[in-house]
């Protein structure tokens, strides 16, 4: 693999692990805020 | 009245002017929460798929350039964080503008929830960017007036992400954070126009400009293709984090209720 590849793919991989990462961590937050919602007050099944 | 407490207000809080008017529908949380919970799954779905129909366009089907060879692959990833980055920011403003002048409460959770995210494109930008610049220019940053303001649009960013949380109270922190914003506003054009300002390393727009796209097609599609994907992406992140950020407030009021109501019957 040649250098300027490595540079490419490095770049990639960066931008593709932090927004999934970020995307990973938002969706379980959103899951767990909507369960705790929902145990707590049976109208916040309706909304979340 | 903080901003937590307006964010649990069970109806509508009156319209301060006519702009606002239809913007405070979506004040009430149990109205966003409905609507924008539709939406959400398909913004997951439809970015995922526009995201991986870019990285293949990107990696494996695009041209190589002329004078560039196979790098300038890092384009695909580097131009749409580029774009995000100062879009983000303007979105971010205009956020802080509502919050300003409407006291908004969803503005201000949005961009308590943005700004996070914002730091983090512009800091892939930022090094996406030094990966472009070793092989094409020899070293990895250089302190020109393009990539000096992109720094200083990250330390906005994160500045911003800092000071919303600094404080005890949510709604003083919020408008500390809107200030700062708006301020900060300042620098967008500074980075967008500091290739044509001043003489830098870094090339001139060949996309955002007022004359025809200086790329061929075949590099400008799969660019176009991956701008819109992570932008969908970008989108459902914050949305996710700011409808997680409502529920939570809303599950912390709830249970200092029923703290309230256990304590009053003891």
């Amino acid at each position: 693999m040649s250098s300027h590849w490595a540079h490419i793919l490095a770049s990639w991989a960066l931008v593709g692990l932090a927004f999934a990462m970020l995307g990973v961590g938002a969706f379980f937050r959103h899951r767990a805020a909507a369960a705790m919602l929902k145990r707590l007050d049976p109208r916040g099944e309706r909304d979340a | 009245m903080s901003a937590s407490d307006r964010t649990n207000e069970p109806t509508d809080p009156a319209p301060r002017a006519d702009a606002g008017r239809s913007l405070h529908r979506f004040a009430n949380p149990g109205r966003f929460l409905r609507l924008t919970g539709g939406w959400l799954p398909w913004l997951w779905a439809a970015a995922l798929a526009v995201t991986g129909l870019g990285a293949v366009w990107a990696l494996a089907f695009s041209p190589t350039d002329w004078q560039q060879g196979e790098t300038v692959r890092i384009m695909y990833v580097h131009v749409p964080m580029a774009w995000l980055a100062m879009g983000g920011y303007m979105g971010l403003a205009i956020l802080s503008l509502m919050s300003l002048i409407w006291r908004h409460p969803l503005a201000d959770l949005t961009a308590r929830e943005l700004s996070p995210v914002g730091a983090a494109v512009t800091a892939l930008c930022l090094a996406t960017g030094s990966l472009w610049g070793k092989p094409m220019w020899g070293t990895w940053w250089v302190w020109d007036a393009r990539l000096t303001s992109v720094l200083v649009l990250f330390f906005l960013w994160l500045g911003h992400a800092a000071l919303v949380r600094a404080f005890d109270d949510p709604e003083r922190g919020a408008r500390a954070g809107a200030i700062l914003a708006l301020v900060g506003v300042v620098n967008v054009p500074i980075v967008k126009f500091s290739v044509d300002w001043w003489n830098t390393l870094h090339q001139p727009a060949s996309v955002t400009r007022i004359a025809a796209p200086a790329m061929h097609v075949d590099m400008l599609y799969p660019l176009l293709v991956n701008a819109l994907g992570f932008s969908l992406l970008f989108a459902a992140i914050v949305l996710a984090a700011t409808r997680a950020a409502v529920m939570e407030r809303r599950v912390r009021a709830l249970q200092m209720a029923r703290a309230r109501r256990a304590e009053a019957a003891a």
